[in-house]
């Protein structure tokens, strides 16, 4: 029988709320309504995302430093939903995420007068999906929460459906994303079949007995095998290089606020959810999979920036450049398997939350920029906003140059922590790749500059905002800046994570 | 006043935040806003030269080489980032340096820039609140935030109000800096690794720390010291890293050339003096030559190339070139007279060369072209203008009773003093007299084709007849002129509040000079001379830092 922490209900009191607000939309999404239905739908998820966020930072700050709370035990009386100062961080940052995508979302949905009931159905139990891969204690929880997020953003992608488009987009992501599934739970399998167990804890402690007493190569090609599928499986949700391929459609298919959303929350669960397992289950193998995920984060880099400089299409820059801020992030998980501390981690944390201050922030413009019959992707629409609106160019210029990690924006110090991690564990390929790369990537940030301030407006209506966006852009910008400045909190918050060791 | 960097630093970006919510027609305000704002941070500033010698001594009760210190305050705590300002008396003159050319670009581009003024004025003034920060901050995360904070408005200067190809040149210019400073930050870095930690684990940027507490070896240093060499040579800019300034200078507004002239390449020429060479002296005599070597081609090669420009800007932007290297030069000659001539040449060249961009604008405002060729005969049409530029171009090529032989003059006895054995020969000397004669001939050359002969172009006559230099040109104009016969005549009190800067570098130089001296079997030069050496026990205290870090770090790298 599972066994129920006491505090279980409390403990995992902001996934409740996000099932039950999960089926109240639900059921809404049966009933038929107008515009009223829409923006108070759409308030209630915003209410629905705030009060998670709310119970998840009250969970955080309860729990004494270091603790680890098994919040519900398995069938065989494992772990399987750790509550700790690691899996409460990372919902942060995922529910910081759905507020803010959220927010976003209100014109695009007024735009293109559209259906509101699935859209934060699935919103909110892909969010659930995503707090069970923060939680997870053992592979098949893991993929469990996994699929629960997969699912839901699946749909999200293919939420414009009769725009081709988003539905090729959609249709790769899902062909993709349901291979590298099952690609995971083969690699699980693998890894079952040479420890006896799926727990984290479990392997890490096999996997460690068997370094010690000098039997690690008579588990030889399974267990690599097993590791490195899984490695892929991973590889794939977070969309880093040479899986990345279905990013790009995507991105540019789905609606703006959920290209918006897929890039910031997913994509940190999947972080979530691969440092949890390598840097805690695979810990004793870090000698092998560094070295691997080490170039996959170079790959990446430069992949990712040098493919960002010659796209014509905002969201697909953007896209291509969130492939090279997994990169960066891929460093912190490196840098942690290398020293095994949390050091890296916590510079993964803190990037992944000003990233999606910033990104969603840059994402935030396009819909800013957006109208009937246009999404605003559109270099061209960027021309001249500075005659157009002055303070949407100035807060756009706060998020690329924080994007391009230039002081005194949030990214700068994001981008130092993980430098900052990479040369503790002595890697300097890693840092210096880094460094370059930032300098390409504000090529093609400045190309957004350039029409912002450079170029003649084209004859175009001026943008319009509705305060939710107008709301969510100037937090975005407020945080990127005001982070900048003073980033201590941000690093005392990601602090308190102790995966691995102080 | 406590504080009174701090303030000088924000108050231009506090009135940049005021422009922000004055509406843009109303362009008048903001050009009498921003200049009286520039004016305030000047008069401001000038406590700073006559409070000199107290807030000194108050420096020297504290043994610290820094004055009108503030700080270090904690910042980022789990960086090790502290909030520390200061200036010594090298960095002193540039920040007057700074607010001085600040009122005057801002007062110049009142009819220069016609469109989009708003903007234009609240870049300006960021653009101050970086260039004053990093000649103030004492905390290298501090420094690195400021020195970034520049690099976007200048972009934007020359993006928005440059000339033709103004889009390129603006690309040029921030990712050619760009690629420096990041460079520069992994040199940071390094050092940074190296500071001992405190209590919590944590390392420390602040500059005192890394000044008394890391000793690198050799070889650690190379690297390093070529980290900031890339990022300091681009800005400076050195031989063969110019080319970015050619293209920024001919494309800026005429106020955006002062500024860059005037101010941003002294950033690269600032931070070899404060940072790379007090951190890495070892590593500095092993680049020496090759430091030498650079800076002469600079002065020749910017000299020669100077001569064939048929642009006037492209002419004052090349002698640049040649002007920095000159400074270069001085600086790396490591005696007391070269390092005093470099940095005089610095405040000389922000002078000369910001009053011929202005000059070169003012005309530029009436013919709209800056092509050589189409001038001649000019002074009888505006004789006020020719002797205004003809007393800034004597300033420039180093007339007896100008700034610029102070400075040059200065440099030349300072090279010639050089230690032999540090360099190759004594001949590095000649190469800089003849830049000298090379200045002199582009520089004259240029003001008989403008100047004499008759007038050739018949535009000419229509468009500047009469309209010799106004009220307000004069206004901007006299005070570099003022500024360059007070250099000239009586240049002491300037040279008076170097000396203690210029002390202490020579104290952290000098344990790497008697290593080499004592590697290579000559008797150990006297660098300094006896009756200029620290009297204040904080400077002695200083040095025997200076000297303990060398002491440890030799038997380190043994």
């Amino acid at each position: 029988m599972p066994v129920l922490h006491p505090d279980f209900w409390r403990l995992l009191s902001p996934e409740w709320v996000l099932v039950a607000f999960g089926i109240v939309f639900l059921i809404l999404s049966a009933v038929k309504g107008g515009r009223s239905l829409r923006v108070g739908t759409g308030a209630l998820a915003l209410a629905g995302f705030l009060v998670a966020l709310v119970l998840t930072l009250q969970t955080l700050w309860a729990l004494p430093p270091g603790a680890h709370v098994n919040a519900l035990s398995g069938l065989d009386g494992g772990v399987g939903l750790w509550v700790d100062a690691y899996s409460q961080s990372f919902k942060v940052v995922f529910l910081l995420g759905a507020v803010l995508a959220t927010l976003l979302s209100f014109k695009h949905l007024d735009v293109m007068a559209a259906w509101t009931g699935e859209y934060f159905t699935f919103m909110t139990f892909s969010v659930f999906g995503m707090m069970v891969m923060a939680s997870g204690a053992d592979l098949l929880t893991l993929w469990v929460g996994l699929e629960t997020m997969a699912l839901a953003v699946y749909v999200l992608a293919a939420y414009l459906r009769r725009d081709e488009k988003s539905v090729e987009g959609a249709t790769k992501y899902f062909l993709l994303g349901a291979m590298s599934s099952g690609l995971y739970l083969y690699g699980t399998s693998l890894i079952y079949g040479v420890t006896g167990t799926v727990h984290l804890s479990a392997v890490k402690a096999f996997l460690a007995h068997r370094i010690q007493a000098g039997g690690l190569e008579s588990l030889g090609f399974p267990l690599a095998a097993g590791v490195v599928i899984l490695a892929v499986a991973l590889l794939f949700k977070a969309a880093l290089v040479p899986f990345h391929w279905w990013t790009p459609d995507a991105y540019e298919g789905a609606a703006t606020p959920i290209t918006g959303f897929m890039s910031v929350a997913p994509k940190a669960a999947a972080f979530a959810m691969a440092i949890r397992i390598f840097a805690a289950g695979l810990l004793p193998l870090s000698p092998t999979w560094t070295g691997v995920l080490g170039v996959v984060a170079v790959l990446t880099m430069i992949w990712g920036n040098v493919a960002a400089m010659i796209q014509d299409n905002v969201k697909r820059m953007l896209a291509y450049s969130s492939i090279a801020h997994a990169g960066y992030v891929l460093i912190g998980l490196v840098a942690s398997g290398r020293t095994g501390t949390d050091q890296g981690i916590e510079a993964a944390l803190l990037y992944l939350l000003v990233y999606a201050f910033m990104n969603l922030g840059a994402f935030g413009l396009i819909l800013y920029l957006q109208r009937e019959g246009s999404a605003g992707d559109r270099m061209e629409d960027f021309d001249g906003l500075i005659h157009r609106s002055p303070w949407a160019a100035v807060l756009m210029i706060f998020f690329l140059l924080s994007l391009g990690g230039i002081p005194p924006m949030a990214g700068f110090v994001a981008k130092l922590m993980i430098f900052y991690a990479a040369v503790s564990a002595s890697l300097y390929l890693l840092a210096v790749v880094l460094a370059v790369t930032s300098v390409v990537s504000l090529y093609y940030y400045f190309r957004l500059v350039y029409r912002m301030f450079l170029r003649d407006p084209e004859a175009l209506p001026a943008p319009r905002a509705g305060w939710t966006l107008a709301t969510g852009l100037w937090i975005c910008g407020a945080a990127t800046l005001a982070f900048g400045i003073y980033g201590q909190p941000l690093i005392t918050w990601a602090a308190r994570i102790s995966l691995l060791g102080p | 006043m406590p504080y009174i960097l701090s303030i000088l630093t924000y108050i231009p970006l506090a009135a940049a935040l005021v422009i922000l919510f004055i509406p843009k027609e109303n362009t008048k305000l903001i050009k009498y806003f921003t200049t009286g704002v520039f004016l305030l941070d000047f008069l401001l500033s000038l406590p700073l030269w006559f409070g000199w010698d107290a807030a000194q001594a108050v420096a020297d009760a504290k043994h610290s080489l820094w004055v009108f210190e503030e700080g270090p305050h904690p910042w980022i705590t789990s960086l090790g980032a502290g909030y520390h300002f200061g200036v010594d008396g090298m960095s002193m003159l540039l920040v007057l340096l700074t607010t001085l050319l600040g009122v005057i670009a801002a007062w110049s581009s009142w009819t220069y820039i016609q469109s989009r003024e708003k903007e234009y004025y609240i870049w300006l003034l960021i653009l101050q609140t970086g260039m004053l920060g990093v000649f103030c901050s004492l905390d290298f995360f501090l420094f690195y935030v400021f020195w970034e904070v520049m690099l976007v408005p200048m972009y934007f200067l020359i993006g928005i109000w440059g000339g033709a190809n103004k889009l390129y040149a603006a690309i040029k210019f921030f990712l050619y800096t760009l690629a420096g400073s990041v460079l520069m930050l992994i040199g940071i870095l390094v050092l940074y690794f190296r500071t001992p930690v405190d209590a919590a684990g944590v390392h420390s940027f602040d500059l005192d720390v890394i000044l008394q507490q890391v000793a690198l070896n050799p070889a650690l240093q190379w690297w390093v010291f070529a980290a900031f060499f890339v990022g300091f040579a681009i800005k400076v800019p050195m031989f063969p890293f110019h080319t970015w300034l050619p293209d920024a200078h001919v494309e800026a507004p005429t106020a955006g050339s002062v500024i860059l002239a005037g101010v941003l390449l002294k950033m690269g020429t600032y931070g070899f003096y404060r940072f790379a060479l007090p951190i890495l002296p070892d590593a500095t005599l092993a680049w020496l030559p090759f430091l030498l070597i650079l800076s002469i081609i600079g002065v020749i090669y910017g000299a020669m190339v100077s001569l064939v420009q048929k642009d006037m800007k492209k002419l004052v932007a090349y002698s640049s070139v040649s002007h920095l290297g000159f400074c270069m030069a001085g600086l790396f000659a490591l005696t007391e007279a070269g390092i005093k001539g470099s940095i005089m040449q610095m405040l000389n060249h922000g002078i000369s060369t910001g009053g011929l961009f202005l000059l070169v604008g003012i005309i530029y405002e009436r013919m709209h072209t800056r092509e050589i060729k189409l001038y001649g005969g000019l002074a009888k049409l505006m004789p006020v203008y020719a002797v205004f530029f003809m007393i800034i171009t004597l300033s420039s090529i180093g007339l007896p009773g100008l700034n610029g032989f102070i400075g040059e003059i200065t440099i030349l006895m300072g090279a010639y003093h050089m230690p032999e054995f540090l360099i190759f020969s004594k001949s590095l000397v000649f190469f800089l007299v003849a830049g000298m004669l090379l200045g002199a001939a582009y520089m004259l050359w240029l003001y008989q084709r403008v100047f004499f002969g008759e007038v050739t172009n018949p535009h000419l006559e229509e468009h500047v007849k009469g309209k010799d230099m106004n009220g307000r040109e004069w206004g901007y104009m006299i005070p570099l002129v003022l500024l360059a016969l007070w250099i000239g005549l009586y240049p002491k009190p300037v040279f008076d509040k170097m000396d203690r800067s210029v002390q202490y570098l020579m104290q952290r130089m000098k344990p790497a000079v008697e290593r080499v001296a004592a590697a290579k079997g000559v008797p150990v030069p006297q660098v300094t001379t006896p009756a200029a050496a620290p009297e204040t026990p904080g400077h002695a205290e200083i040095g025997s830092h200076a000297q303990e870090a060398g002491a440890t770090h030799a038997e380190g790298s043994h």
